[in-house]
């Protein structure tokens, strides 16, 4: 009966020394899902919604029930002021699908916990971006090079708050998971952006990896593009 | 001088479009409290500066006191909010409503800080084609909607192509410049077609 355990024992050693044996589940933030009926073998196609409604152009009453009809739907039919939790439904079933489809991690490279340090790390272009030159301006360089004097603060749902004078970045850790198929895990982040000083906002998904120790993170896929 | 009037007309149009208009207080999608059109209400002090009224079948009645205000803020603010939580779902969490007339009094403040800013940008001083108030009207509403979504600072930092061309007065070579992925294409649209609308470096005088 021993020598079963100790094979494990030493197995768990090993994958400890040199990290190619462990086997890492993915996870979800189930409180960022709200209203998302999600059991074990959920497939995106049967997760059912609850309490997502939304005026359209005309003043009527639009509900959502499922992720396919929302992402299948048109926003040109959403009133203006509903947009932009429209566009956080629409986030939220594209996060959802990428979970889904992740599978387990042999390895990580990111730290157990989503923390400031972490998003300080992160490339400045993760922030929801509104054109090309924010982009232009931002890539190659980490969010702490590009934003020195930005406060970053965790907040109480856990997520990461970025404070800059004009701008609030928040970051949102959804899920965690091999979503690259390479065997490394990734995480699936959400990032909102908030003029401080009008009214604008907006809403992007990443898929964020590190294949190494020592290696930047970098974004492999975002939803929105500018 | 002045916000021309069919101008403010439309600025207020259009910023009830991008924001709603409700007579109770909401949670924002960032569980900020707001009333009206968008006004955010940055604390519970803060409710004793706005006109609020009981209601009886619906209608307004008598002027809330600071009290009662507060007491709705507190409430409010505790309930969840978030993506599933649109503005019309607090209503029944709410008793206060204001008057058309306060929420409009909100608005115009809102948009006289906004006026205010532009003003101070776009002068001929700086090296644009006139001043602000100067400027054709339609030009005048696509930069209203663009520092209502950006701020002021963004509008020029961040948007460097777009302010070359609106020195130059090339109206036609500013309007695809001012598109933004975070509004929505119909909103895109009428922001260029305003540019494309106007001559280029056509300038009127009031």
């Amino acid at each position: 009966m021993k020598a079963p355990l100790y094979s494990l024992l030493l197995c768990l050693m090993l994958s400890a020394c040199n990290g190619s044996h462990k086997n890492i589940p993915s996870t979800i933030n189930l409180p960022e899902f709200p209203g998302f009926e999600i059991k074990a073998n959920s497939d995106f196609g049967s997760v059912k919604l609850s309490g997502y409604e939304y005026k359209s152009v005309d003043g009527k009453t639009v509900a959502y029930n499922t992720c396919a009809e929302a992402t299948n739907s048109k926003e040109t039919e959403i009133a203006e002021y509903e947009l932009f939790r429209y566009r956080l439904l629409i986030n939220s079933c594209h996060a959802l699908k990428r979970y889904l489809a992740a599978k387990p991690s042999t390895d990580s490279f990111f730290p157990s916990q989503f923390d400031a340090s972490l998003v300080r790390e992160l490339p400045a272009t993760s922030v929801p971006l509104l054109n090309k030159t924010q982009e232009e301006a931002r890539t190659g360089k980490t969010v702490n090079t590009y934003f020195a004097n930005g406060q970053l603060s965790l907040e109480k749902n856990g997520s990461v708050k970025l404070q800059t004078v004009d701008d609030e970045i928040i970051y949102t850790l959804l899920a965690r998971g091999d979503l690259t198929n390479d065997g490394i895990e990734d995480l699936l982040v959400r990032t909102e952006w908030y003029a401080r000083k009008a009214s604008g906002k907006h809403v992007d998904l990443l898929v964020l990896s590190k294949t190494g120790q020592d290696k930047a993170v970098t974004i492999e896929w975002r939803l929105m593009s500018n | 001088m002045a916000l021309r009037a069919d101008v403010k007309k439309d600025v207020a149009k259009n910023i009830e479009k991008y924001e709603g208009r409700f007579e109770h207080i909401y949670l924002d999608t960032k569980g900020k409290v707001t009333v009206g059109v968008g006004h955010l209400i940055s604390n519970r002090g803060a409710m004793a500066m706005l006109v609020f009224y009981k209601t009886k079948n619906n209608l307004p009645t008598t002027i809330a006191p600071t009290q009662e205000k507060q007491a709705e803020y507190d409430a409010v603010a505790k309930l969840p909010w978030g993506q599933q939580y649109g503005a019309a779902t607090f209503k029944k969490s709410t008793n206060l409503v204001m008057k058309d007339a306060n929420i409009n009094q909100l608005l115009d403040r809102h948009i006289d800080s906004f006026y205010k800013e532009l003003t101070g940008i776009y002068k001929k001083s700086k090296g644009y084609p006139e001043d602000f108030d100067n400027l054709p009207a339609n030009v005048q509403l696509a930069l209203f909607d663009l520092i209502f979504n950006l701020g002021a600072s963004k509008i020029v930092s961040n948007f460097p192509t777009l302010d070359a061309a609106i020195k130059k007065g090339d109206w036609k070579k500013a309007a695809p410049e001012t598109n933004r992925p975070d509004v929505s294409v119909t909103r895109n649209l009428y922001v260029k077609q305003l540019l494309l609308s106007v001559p280029a470096a056509a300038v009127t005088t009031p």
